[in-house]
């Protein structure tokens, strides 16, 4: 996908002026609520229109000062805030929108495959009111993708869901994009779900992109400012229960958690940089019930903290300490250090509020 | 019971030649027979009087009325026929003014453009007005000395003064605001996002309005309907004018109802016809009301 946006519009409190080259398949908009995001996916599917400027998709031009292709035309599929489906229709007509709607030579997507891929069997003939939230956003996923667009563009997809739905639903938008080869762009203030759906990612504030960046580099940068620093994002697996604790696989290490996380046996948890403490030698003792012999894979510095990232054998992590610490540390790229947090330190993405990575 | 019956059938044989109310006999009817100069209008002052001369009469027909129920029960062939061209009046103005109602509600709400306020002005101004006006310009207009009446009509041989098809216009006239403005209403309500969700799904502003607009905005059409069918029950004002007071060809239950109120024996013509307009208005707020409560139920 090649999206190319050079466009200018004008509002009463401020300007958004934007020149972006996308050529990437996945990418991000990561800013702060009000910085023009929303306004910017109005603009590139053609539900307004800019001052000036330019908007081409794969060589097309979408809009310039004399062609502005109408929004039905573009084949732009958006995923609202809410999911917006249609209160008159089933789940299986509101799926069947837009696949109606689109030239038969485009559609390339199946929609029994989808139904299965977002497990919507069950859903089809139920009326739209009468589905949850989690259910309601699946449906509207089925139906922009159904459409067969182009491009996706996902405006906040999760900020209306509960926190238990979001890293859901998060499985769900990633691997329907992979499996049909959905370019999107993925908006969206939250830290972690950008991490979660892309690697790269624009920044956008009071309507400017200032860079284009990793999400794994941003979220570094803001590992000082944030007050939940960096979030470590550990996959784990095959939950056992043991002597109180719950023992999780984690890429063949294991960790132990708190007992409130035996009710599923996988899940994606976080655990904050500021949770990790770093020993020199091994300890002889101590109540944390992680202690791991890692190798210090580098150092960087993010405002007055210094980020220490750690190879435990099993994955990545990430822990903060302040500079003095570091020098007592002697840490260094290459070193063995310890690395210990408690089985309490760890959050369930899909089971806590405590995920959010607010930009202020 | 037989007295007031043959007091009706005397009053009965009356009408063709009583056309307006009693002693000043200046009501339009008799000018009616197409000759549509405008400057025979007359204004029915001397009704007015006659009418509050009759006050008592009429609360002695009311007791009349409540006490002999009989009566109540049998209309005339001429009091049918008001009700009938009053309900098929009401009908086709209402069905008549559905397309345009439904496209000028959509222009209002969704489009923007130049002059919207004038042309809501416009499209309001029959409700402010008093229906007596509206029926004098669509009378200027329509007439025969009217630029429509002589530049379109008569070419096509149409003749709409004097006749229901005038008395059609006046209601659908008069009641298009209303009809207008539940549609707006309903529409107003539409989330604006569902909208753009069908164009970003492929659907063209045509496909979105039917598609998505239209089913959505059901309730708005059907308040509108239900409300300009029972403001057309009620036209007088507009349609005495253009349409006059002929009995069976334009006399719907009010103008009905104005002559029996001016004629001493009318009392109970008048109520038997009062109580019908009752029925219907009744009739038809319940079905709006039966229809919005399944709607609500069905979101």
């Amino acid at each position: 996908m090649e999206l190319q946006i050079a466009l200018k519009k004008q509002f009463s409190s401020f300007t958004l002026d934007v020149d972006l080259t996308i050529t990437q398949d996945e990418i991000g908009i990561f800013g702060p609520s009000g910085s023009g995001k929303s306004t910017l996916v109005s603009l590139i599917a053609g539900l307004e229109q800019p001052d000036s400027g330019t908007i081409r998709l794969n060589g097309e031009t979408l809009y310039d000062q004399h062609t502005n292709c109408p929004t039905d035309k573009r084949r732009i599929g958006i995923i609202f805030q809410q999911p917006h489906l249609f209160p008159h229709l089933s789940v299986t007509d509101n799926l069947l929108y837009g696949f109606h709607r689109c030239a038969p030579e485009q559609r390339r997507i199946d929609f029994d495959s989808l139904v299965a891929m977002l497990q919507l069997g069950p859903l089809l003939e139920r009326g739209v009111n009468k589905l949850s939230g989690g259910e309601k956003q699946r449906v509207a996923i089925g139906r922009a993708v159904l459409s067969n667009p182009r491009l996706l563009l996902m405006d906040e997809p999760l900020s209306a869901l509960d926190d238990t739905l979001k890293f859901q639903i998060i499985a769900y938008l990633k691997a329907t994009c992979e499996r049909f080869k959905i370019p999107f762009v993925f908006i969206s203030h939250s830290l972690v779900e950008m991490r979660m759906m892309t690697d790269r990612a624009a920044i956008i504030s009071q309507g400017r992109i200032s860079e284009i960046c990793s999400t794994e580099a941003l979220a570094r940068q803001r590992m000082a400012e944030s007050p939940v620093g960096y979030i470590n994002i550990l996959n784990l697996s095959n939950m056992t229960e043991r002597s109180g604790l719950c023992a999780y696989n984690w890429n063949g290490g294991e960790l132990l958690l708190s007992r409130n996380n035996r009710e599923t046996s996988d899940g994606i948890f976080e655990l904050s940089s500021k949770d990790i403490i770093l020993f020199k030698n091994h300890p002889e003792a101590i109540s944390a019930r992680n202690l791991l012999e890692c190798t210090v894979v580098g150092l960087f510095e993010s405002g007055s903290k210094l980020g220490v990232e750690l190879d435990c054998g099993h994955g990545r992590l990430v822990s903060e300490i302040v500079p003095d610490a570091a020098r007592e540390l002697g840490v260094e790229a290459g070193k063995t250090v310890y690395a210990a947090f408690k089985a309490s330190a760890f959050r369930r993405l899909a089971a806590t509020a405590r995920t959010e990575d607010p930009v202020s | 019971m037989s007295l007031r019956r043959t007091k009706r059938n005397l009053n009965r044989t009356n009408f063709p030649l009583k056309s307006a109310p009693p002693s000043t006999g200046s009501g339009l009817a008799s000018t009616c027979s197409g000759q549509t100069d405008v400057s025979y209008i007359t204004i029915d002052l001397p009704f007015v009087v006659s009418l509050s001369n009759h006050g008592r009469e009429i609360s002695s027909g009311i007791t009349d009325f409540i006490f002999k129920q009989e009566s109540m029960l049998s209309l005339s062939a001429a009091e049918y026929s008001a009700i009938l061209l009053s309900l098929k009046v009401s009908v086709v103005a209402t069905l008549l003014s559905l397309p345009p109602g439904f496209a000028m509600a959509y222009i209002l709400t969704y489009r923007r453009f130049k002059g919207k306020v004038i042309l809501d002005v416009i499209v309001n101004l029959p409700l402010t007005l008093p229906p007596v006006v509206i029926g004098y310009l669509l009378l200027l207009g329509l007439g025969q000395k009217g630029f429509i009446g002589r530049q379109m009509l008569q070419p096509l041989g149409i003749q709409l003064i004097f006749t229901w098809k005038a008395a059609v216009i006046a209601t659908a006239v008069v009641g298009f605001p209303l009809m207008v403005r539940s549609i707006r209403i309903g529409m107003e309500t539409i989330d604006q996002r569902l909208i753009q969700a069908s164009r970003t799904l492929g659907a063209g502003w045509f496909d979105s309005m039917l598609t998505v607009i239209m089913p959505l905005s059901v309730r708005g059409v059907l308040a509108g309907s239900a409300l300009m069918f029972a403001r057309g029950l009620g036209e007088f004002g507009a349609t005495i004018i253009v349409a006059g007071n002929i009995p069976g060809v334009t006399q719907t239950i009010p103008l009905a109802i104005y002559d029996y109120a001016g004629s001493p024996e009318g009392d109970s013509m008048a109520m038997s016809l009062c109580l019908v307009s009752v029925v219907i208005s009744v009739v038809v707020l319940l079905f709006h009301e039966y229809l919005s409560r399944r709607m609500t139920r069905m979101d």
